[in-house]
């Protein structure tokens, strides 16, 4: 054990490789949050009257909420008057009409991160809504997408050109009142990702949008809202990366699915975002709610997602499987390194007769990282037939990780099946002295391991996503073994 | 929710005061206030908090917190019967009843003594809100402390202790206080059985705590059986603290009560300490079954196994939420949770949360969970084998529930048990006759 701890801890000692910051002025509201404030930006942003009205009712509701204490992390206090709620590229004004418009040094940054915004993009067959600093600058792919009558971009542009679709299905999934943290998002959500797909229409590439946090102490609040129409069928990829910096950061998104009957809603993330450093200084809070609702009969939403960055991250994707067979599935792999700290895992709120759900969650802790599955099945009486699988497993490197699991079965109907499994252990003694008497090396051995661990949920990204998803594991765990 | 709680709060520590006076001395009476004042800055639990999200405790507000002053006189009779070879104790409402008691020789049997609680071994800090209101209130209880010595003057190698609570007095009236303290010297052994029972059909308020701590190699087999009465509520804490190389088997059977809730937490603090937790619950009509059980594995090589069987019927709830925490220097832990629910009811539901919480890797830990109705390929089996529907359900869930009560010793509990479960199943007959087989 010894040996291979020196083999690891220069490792341990690396640098993030995604940590750089672009020096773009920014456009940026001073700290605190007030009525005022969420009037600034929904006037700012040109909002219709219901919005606004949205917004301060969120505001409202937020002020009487406290901060949830319920998951299993260590929070230094945060104090969100200290937090600044706008800021935008200073090149809004004039927006960019193509990516040659785009300023250069923010291409450049995309660059580093290795985002496929241009050919990468063209040849993945990947249209990219990048979002820099809560307001979207690019958006390609439009065209196609148009003739297929799906509305991909941002969520400001969806505000402004179908206010109608916005008032209709905004807040009925995650409602402004919601939580703490869904609540003050309602309040003074900038901006996010629009899509809507029409009935019976698949759309005919996998829309992606790369988030990114830039200014300093600015709390990204994204607002995302899928809507698939009858009979549709979407895939929808969430990449984020972020610069390194020494405070922390705090991002509280919602994200908003509705599915319709006989449609079919595929969200995958690799989450990314700046850990914090070797000694847990820095790094971002990642509180995000995303729920989908399965509205009609045979719908299906899948939640595909592979955490490895935030210092702590706080999401449970969620399935509102309402329609009759309607499906719902859960694929995560979290990984804790460092200090990090993971208490993620989903709901699933089984209402309609044979609905079906699945989960499959597998965590990841090393160094002193601390991951928590959280998951609720609930089964309401309504719910005849319903099935849930569920397993979720847990891989320790290091004695001084932790990992938990905290499930919640709740069952109110006796037709019903409801399957749990759980297991924690650490790598095999057994698996690696297999390797390592093969001439690999212990690091790719564990790399080889981790990756077969985590393969159930790998197969489920779309194939771009799998190859970076995997590569980010190897990055992520480099000098975490020992 | 929270303005009642502190009604709550307020109307208890009106009721301490009033009884307070009549402790026998300042010390006493401070013991027991802190523990009030402790109670009242930690709240009462609420369905809010995490642990308490599926216990019914609506008893709590038309409960009287005072301890029953008197209570109506009982005979021998109406209790359960007595088992062969075990001394027992009986309490009514919370107070030692020595005519009803069996003991081998006088009032009570070596290394046991009944006293007020306020002698008993309390954990120094507790968590545990309800066992801070039975610390402020309880005026009688047992204390079991085995030494070697006491061991050889019985003549036995294994010492057999029934200890029985009997409730009687409506919850308007006072609660009742069950306490008993268990705690084994090195290299003695315990079989003990604590039941819990109701006598007539009051509404009673029932809040027990009992506290065990096994010193080195010593072993406990413990079987706890709630069978109180349809009205009755109880809140239930239970402490253990297992030093290096003890055994502790624990069996837990409850079928009785309105709204029961128990709360155990089982520590091991002692290298290759182990622990068996068998929990079996059966619900009807509108019970809440509520049992959260930690086990903290705080030493190497400590063991637990951990089992438990429910079954709703009607438009009850049974809730089972087991936690395992494995410390960091807990290395070589060894966790198994085996929970399985079954549903036998339209409107009955069951929750099933097993957690686990590990601070190390060398550790092995393992949990299953499953919920569902019966099986209907069994069903179907037993069917085509020309048994009646209802003879075949009622064979399947005995079978279900078997798995929780195979491990009671001695086997005369466990018939005695079987027989009133099989009551609880639609065709009696059928399974009179199979128990017949058995004996």
């Amino acid at each position: 054990m010894t040996t291979e701890t020196q083999n690891y801890d220069a490792l341990v000692g690396r640098q993030y490789r995604h940590g750089f910051v672009t020096d773009i002025e920014s456009d940026t509201l001073p700290p605190g949050l007030d009525e005022d404030v969420v009037r600034f930006i929904s006037r700012k942003k040109k909002e219709p009257e219901f919005l606004t009205e949205w917004r301060l009712r969120a505001l409202r509701h937020w002020l009487t909420m406290r901060e949830p204490s319920w998951a299993h992390v260590r929070i230094k206090p945060i104090d969100y008057q200290a937090i600044s709620y706008y800021s935008a590229p200073k090149s809004k004004a004039d927006a960019p009409k193509s990516l040659a418009e785009v300023d250069p040094k923010l291409l450049a940054t995309y660059d580093k991160l290795g985002v496929p915004l241009h050919e990468r993009a063209r040849l993945a067959g990947v249209a990219v809504d990048a979002v820099f600093d809560s307001v979207s600058v690019a958006t390609t792919f439009k065209q196609r997408l148009a003739d297929a009558g799906v509305i991909f971009g941002s969520f400001s542009e969806a505000v402004q050109n179908h206010p109608e679709l916005i008032e209709q299905y905004l807040g009925t999934v995650v409602p402004h009142t919601d939580n703490f943290f869904a609540a003050l998002n309602s309040a003074v959500f900038t901006d996010g990702s629009f899509v809507y797909v029409p009935q019976g229409v698949r759309c005919p590439m996998e829309l992606s949008t790369y988030f990114r946090i830039n200014a300093a102490n600015t709390g990204q609040f994204e607002r995302t809202l899928i809507i698939a129409e009858a009979g549709s069928h979407v895939s929808y990829l969430e990449g984020c990366t972020a610069p390194m910096r020494d405070e922390n950061q705090l991002h509280a998104a919602v994200v908003e699915l509705v599915a319709l009957d006989d449609a079919q809603i595929k969200y995958s993330t690799v989450q990314n975002w700046y850990p914090g450093d070797e000694n847990g200084v820095g790094g971002i809070y990642n509180f995000v709610t995303k729920r989908g609702e399965c509205r009609g009969r045979n719908s299906k939403i899948s939640w595909t997602q592979v955490e490895t960055g935030s210092a702590i991250t706080w999401k449970y994707p969620s399935c509102v499987l309402r329609g009759d067979n309607s499906v719902g599935e859960f694929y995560s792999v979290a990984t804790a390194t460092n200090y990090q700290q993971a208490d993620t895992g989903t709901k699933m709120i089984h209402i309609g007769a044979n609905t079906k759900s699945t989960i499959v969650s597998k965590g990841i802790s090393a160094g002193h990282g601390q991951n928590a599955y959280r998951g609720l099945v609930k089964i309401l009486p309504s719910a005849h037939g319903a099935r849930n699988f569920t397993q979720c497993d847990s891989l320790l490197l290091g004695g001084d990780c932790g990992a938990h699991t905290f499930p919640y079965v709740e069952v109110k109907n006796p037709d019903a099946t409801i399957e749990h499994e759980a297991s924690t252990s650490k790598i095999s003694d057994d698996q690696l002295f297999y390797c390592l008497q093969r001439g690999i090396s212990q690091e790719d051995a564990v790399n080889m391991i981790v990756s077969g661990f985590c393969k159930t949920v790998f197969k489920e990204l779309p194939m771009e996503f799998a190859v970076e998803a995997q590569a980010l594991l190897a990055v992520t765990l480099e000098g975490a073994v020992g | 929710m929270a303005a009642s709680q502190d009604s709550l709060v307020d109307r208890l520590r009106a009721e301490f005061a009033a009884v307070a006076d009549q402790l026998p001395n300042t010390t006493v009476r401070d013991s027991r206030s802190a523990a009030v004042e402790r109670l009242a800055a930690a709240g009462l639990p609420t369905n809010r908090d995490e642990n308490w999200r599926y216990a019914n405790l609506r008893a709590l507000s038309r409960s009287r917190f005072a301890p029953i002053a008197t209570h109506q006189p009982i005979a021998a009779p109406d209790l359960p019967a007595a088992l062969d070879g075990f001394e027992r104790y009986v309490f009514v409402d919370g107070q030692f009843a020595a005519g009803l008691s069996a003991t081998p020789s006088g009032n009570v049997g070596p290394g046991i003594a009944a006293n007020s609680p306020t002698d008993m071994d309390t954990p120094a800090a507790r968590e545990a809100r309800f066992a801070l209101i039975s610390d402020a209130f309880a005026v009688d209880g047992l204390c079991v402390h085995i030494t070697a010595a006491d061991s050889a003057a019985t003549g036995a190698s294994i010492r057999r202790i029934e200890v029985l609570f009997v409730a009687t007095a409506d919850a308007t009236i006072g609660s009742s206080y069950p306490r008993l303290s268990v705690r084994l010297e090195a290299n003695t052994r315990v079989h003990l059985i604590e039941r819990h029972v109701s006598v007539g059909a009051a509404a009673s308020m029932v809040n027990s705590v009992i506290d065990v701590s096994l010193d080195r190699d010593a072993r406990l087999d413990h079987v706890r059986l709630q069978q109180l009465g349809a009205r009755t509520t109880l809140v239930d804490t239970l402490d253990a603290r297992l030093a290096s190389n003890t055994h502790y088997q624990l069996h837990c059977i409850a079928y009785g009560a309105a709204a029961a809730r128990s709360t155990l937490r089982v520590a091991l603090q002692g290298d290759r300490s182990r622990v068996e937790l068998t929990s079996g619950c059966l619900a009807s009509g509108t019970q809440t079954l509520d049992t959260y059980a930690v086990v903290d594995h705080a030493a190497p090589g400590a063991t637990t196994r951990e089992l438990f069987r429910g079954i709703a019927s009607g438009r009850s709830r049974i809730a089972f939420n087991g936690k395992m925490v494995v410390r960091q220097n807990a290395r070589d832990a060894d966790s198994v949770q085996m929970l399985k629910g079954l549903l036998a009811g339209s409107e009955a539901e069951i929750d099933i949360r097993p957690q686990l919480e590990i601070y190390t890797d060398a550790v092995k830990a393992a949990h299953g969970a499953t919920t569902g109705k019966l099986d209907d390929a069994m069903l179907f089996y037993l069917l085509s084998r020309g048994i009646e529907r209802d003879i075949a359900q009622s064979l399947l869930k005995w079978a279900f529930i078997e798995d929780a009560l195979l491990g009671i010793r001695p086997e005369a509990l466990r018939r005695q048990l079987e027989r009133e479960l099989s009551r609880q199943f639609q065709d009696i007959a059928a399974l009179d006759g199979l128990l017949g087989d058995v004996k």
